[in-house]
């Protein structure tokens, strides 16, 4: 009987075991969730309905909430893109065993979490923070800036927090590039911006997409930064699912906001892997 | 001419580094300072707070689940994770890009989704079993790292000497065992270390799955993030630092000396 099993069903069936009761299960039923009613003695057991994700789509507060966290996350993505390509940009051209190094200096605040490295912004940019008492001790402002609990706190966290990801998919872009085309350009007279601009920027075009998309689909959900720099004051969806789940028990509601934002970050991603398969050299791809 | 564009990049890039290493070096110079506040510039300088933090008992009982955790994970996900990468290297079948979507899947999928799921099936069931739900959460977090990484270096295995020995009669348990297992070794250690750090450091699905009696490490750090700044908070942060940043270098070492022999 067993020898008709594939020997693959095997092997992988330990994994699907896992993946069925503990990933898929629970998030298929997250998604039945969200079109149950809930009635003030707890979550009707039956029924279809559409109020939750009504109420997300004309409740402008709501809106405001996606609207926020998606230009937030476009404004991540690109501070991440410029910053991150010239980190990829020097890192490739460097010499071998220089090479190494920085790209360790990169990856490795990716070994420590996304708390430490918030904690170590909340020292820096909060009242009496460095920043504060640095321009302050200038004399070039009188009141101490409020960046703490501020959308400008939250990107620059962000950006803190994302800017490895970005830097390796561009490196990785970057490395593979055929560098005998910029020494063509080079000797057929172009000057160095002019090469970087009509040769290595559009051949690295693709890990500028994927790079790009991949930042934005980690910050459309990501919980850590806004629920410390940004407080109560700059709440985004994954604040807000959070806020739902644990402090209002809401969880139909609840349920559909996970939704809406897993359908975006599945559009994103689907743009990612398209992006990525057009280039030749990329090689992170995600799924 | 030259030389001073590329200086400029170096001048850019130098400001970048120093964005990307400050709130560590922050987090690390002001765990020193005696005080009861906490202060950047640190005034003195004294050990204190790592004393505090290893001797008052505060930090002991969730860095225990963490580390227990942390462990029982890996026990699952790594032997499972690699003979799914194994699978799917070796054999082609109908459903198998399915397959690997599937498994390297909780990398896309928002992870608070995943803590929610779980939340909500397991109080439906009525059930509480804190430490369980969350290790099976962690389970399915690490797999994708495994499968990734596995699924790379089997790929360099060379087919020949497996063929070898299925030729010369070993069984494909043995040959599994005695000539592929031992070529994929520092693919298997850099899982391993992955699985193990990313369950250590995991947080939000933590914050959905554990309850009273059970606290993380990372969660007993985000909460004094959130609530009670302190001199201490920075020094078992800088612990937490120093030893992963200490484990990724071995890791790397260790990685880098095996490709030269």
């Amino acid at each position: 009987m067993l020898k008709r099993i594939p020997p693959y069903w095997i092997l992988m069936a330990p994994g699907l075991l896992i993946f069925l009761l503990v990933f898929i299960i629970p998030v298929a039923r997250l998604a039945v969730l969200s079109f149950r009613k809930n009635t003030p003695s707890g979550i009707a057991e039956e029924g279809f309905v559409w109020d939750h994700y009504i109420k997300f789509f004309t409740d402008p507060h709501y809106l405001g909430i996606l609207g926020r966290t998606l230009s937030i996350s476009l404004i991540v993505s690109l501070i991440c893109l410029v910053l991150g390509y010239s980190l990829a940009y020097g890192a490739s051209r460097a010499p071998q065993n220089r090479k190494i190094v920085l790209l360790m200096l990169i990856a490795l605040p990716l070994l420590t979490s996304a708390t430490i490295r918030n904690f170590g912004w909340i020292i820096i940019l909060g009242r009496n923070g460095l920043i504060n008492k640095a321009l302050m001790g200038l004399g070039i402002i009188e009141e101490p800036l409020k960046l703490l609990y501020t959308e400008t706190g939250v990107v620059i966290a962000l950006v803190h927090v994302l800017l490895p990801y970005m830097v390796l998919v561009l490196f990785s872009v970057l490395e593979g590039l055929d560098r005998n085309l910029e020494s063509a350009a080079a000797n057929l007279g172009a000057s160095r911006p002019k090469v970087f601009f009509l040769v290595t920027l559009p051949l690295s075009m693709p890990g500028i997409v994927a790079g790009t998309l991949l930042v934005f689909s980690i910050c459309i959900s990501f919980f850590v930064t806004p629920a410390l720099i940004g407080g109560p004051r700059v709440q985004l969806m994954a604040t807000e699912i959070y806020n739902q789940t644990i402090n209002l028990l809401n969880w139909p509601f609840a349920s559909a906001l996970s939704m809406i934002l897993l359908v975006t970050v599945l559009i994103v991603t689907t743009l990612y892997n398209r992006a990525l398969s057009r280039s030749k050299t990329g090689g992170a791809r995600l799924i | 001419m030259k030389k001073i564009k590329i200086r400029w990049l170096t001048i850019v890039n130098a400001l970048i580094y120093l964005f990307i290493l400050a709130p560590l070096a922050v987090v690390i110079i002001s765990s020193f300072h005696p005080g009861d506040v906490l202060l950047f510039p640190p005034k003195g300088f004294s050990w204190r707070w790592y004393e505090y933090v290893l001797t008052s008992g505060r930090y002991e009982e969730p860095f225990v689940s963490s580390i227990k955790i942390a462990i029982i994970t890996t026990c699952v996900s790594l032997p499972v994770g690699t003979i799914i990468a194994y699978a799917l290297a070796r054999y082609d079948f109908r459903g198998k890009d399915a397959m690997q979507a599937l498994f390297l899947s909780p990398l896309v999928v928002p992870t608070m989704l995943l803590g929610i799921g779980v939340l909500m099936m397991f109080s439906a069931m009525g059930l509480k079993m804190y430490f369980t739900r969350l290790v099976l959460a962690h389970i399915v977090l690490t797999i994708p790292y495994v499968v990734r990484t596995m699924l790379a270096s089997f790929a360099g295995v060379k087919r020949l000497t497996e063929e070898a020995a299925i030729v010369l009669g070993a069984s494909p348990f043995k040959t599994f065992f005695l000539v592929t297992l031992p070529q994929v070794k520092s693919a298997l250690a850099a899982s391993a270390f992955l699985s193990v750090i990313m369950s250590f450091d995991e947080l939000v699905v933590a914050l959905f799955l554990t309850g009273p009696g059970l606290t993380t490490l990372p969660m007993i750090i985000y909460s004094d993030t959130q609530f009670n700044l302190s001199p201490s908070l920075a020094a078992i942060s800088s612990l937490t630092i120093m030893a992963t940043v200490a484990l990724g270098l071995i890791m790397v070492a260790a990685m880098r000396r095996k490709k030269k022999f």
